[in-house]
């Protein structure tokens, strides 16, 4: 057998308003007054038992055990039961039910803090799902609402002199579009196929080339006075700027 | 812990069943038909096991063409041109890309996290990079 109080509070535990805080447990005789349980609200309001405290011995449900006789001494346990009042229900009985302090026969026997019903608990568990469910959904939205920007470009087949040329060293490209690092890898040819009015258009064989947001197009180099400004996109054909024009270092191919 | 237990097995099942079954590319690929020279030839394939459950459709220009299966690959041979690759589940992704006579191409499907659904994406990859993660994967055939 474990202490009887703690058996008390588990099995108490189980309903609802539980009992809780183990006030007192002691011997007393029977027939001297019952000890007077009260909870003094933080706000020094005081709330009489039975709804705020309970007084139990072992095997009576509150006062002095039946068919004892006075004189005799019998065994008190005195639970303090902490309030499962929400903010609103206390508010609604003009206490504060946060935080309070049980006075047995006057004397203090601890504070206690009080508790939420268990479906308010729930119910605000509930609440921050919602919130982090919302913000999720709020984040996968998102997942469609970024694309690559471009604007339409006609492309003119008529490249010019600038027929080809060959990368010559692995060139890192900073600032395409959603972030996603691109590189032209060295060595890798690129031919001319035409013209736009921001530069020349470059394809390669030997590397694919991609730009991508939530969506991926096959690209197309666009050069300008040995700066990469941008990406031609055939299949939508439209031009997709650069935010800062990148130097390349290639050699000319005839 | 049984129902751990249970629940697990009951998750990998679902998961080997939800991974493609059939020909490993070595295999599959004697028996490939010589590509002509006239057309294109698209592979798409899914190297990961992640989100397996997951099998959408595979729509070349709004035609299906496959599904995009857990360890699987299929291919197909197309008109020199421009071509879109979507694939839904809770959003559309899109791949657009041009083929060329002679050209193979090759479209690896991966997942990224969604809110209900992961979200399956096809990339266009290298022809080394594809051709060498194909090899895991197995014939999972045309639609």
């Amino acid at each position: 057998m474990g202490d009887p109080r703690m058996a008390s509070c588990r099995k108490d535990a189980e309903g609802p308003g539980a009992w809780r805080a183990p006030l007192l447990h002691q011997r007393r005789e029977v027939g001297d007054a019952f000890p007077s349980v009260h909870l003094i609200a933080e706000d020094g309001t005081t709330l009489d038992s039975p709804d705020h405290a309970g007084v139990r011995d072992r095997g009576a449900s509150a006062g002095w055990p039946r068919g004892m006789a006075p004189g005799r001494f019998a065994p008190v346990v005195i639970l303090g039961r902490v309030p499962y009042y929400g903010y609103g229900a206390c508010r609604k009985r003009g206490v504060t039910c946060r935080l309070g302090e049980w006075k047995v026969d006057g004397r203090s026997a601890g504070r206690i803090a009080g508790e939420r019903r268990p479906m308010v608990k729930a119910m605000r568990r509930i609440g921050h799902l919602g919130l982090l469910a919302a913000a999720a959904l709020a984040l996968g939205c998102a997942f469609d609402l970024t694309d690559v920007k471009y604007q339409s470009a006609r492309l003119d087949p008529a490249a010019g002199p600038e027929t080809a040329f060959i990368v010559a060293e692995d060139a890192p490209i900073h600032g395409a579009p959603c972030g996603y690092s691109r590189s032209l890898r060295k060595g890798s040819r690129w031919f001319a196929v035409g013209r736009l009015p921001e530069g020349v258009v470059y394809r390669s064989r030997d590397q694919t080339l991609t730009v991508e947001c939530s969506n991926v197009f096959e690209a197309y180099l666009v050069v300008s006075e040995g700066r990469l400004v941008g990406f031609y996109l055939p299949v939508e054909k439209g031009f997709s700027p650069l935010s800062e024009p990148i130097p390349l270092a290639v050699s000319r191919q005839p | 812990m049984k129902c751990i237990r249970v629940l697990a097995a009951l998750l990998l099942a679902i998961g080997l069943s939800a991974c493609a079954g059939g020909m490993k590319y070595a295999e599959f690929q004697p028996k490939m038909p010589d590509q002509s020279t006239d057309v294109g030839r698209i592979f798409f394939y899914r190297p990961s096991a992640l989100g397996a459950a997951v099998r959408p459709d595979v729509m070349l220009n709004d035609v299906k063409v496959g599904e995009a299966i857990s360890h699987g690959f299929f291919y197909i041979d197309r008109q020199p041109g421009e071509y879109q690759v979507a694939t839904s589940t809770e959003v559309t992704r899109k791949l657009s890309f041009v083929l060329e006579r002679g050209q193979t191409r090759y479209v690896r499907f991966s997942i990224s996290l969604g809110f209900f659904v992961g979200h399956v994406y096809g990339e266009l990859v290298e022809p080394d990079v594809g051709l060498k993660e194909i090899q895991g994967c197995k014939y999972t055939g045309a639609p």
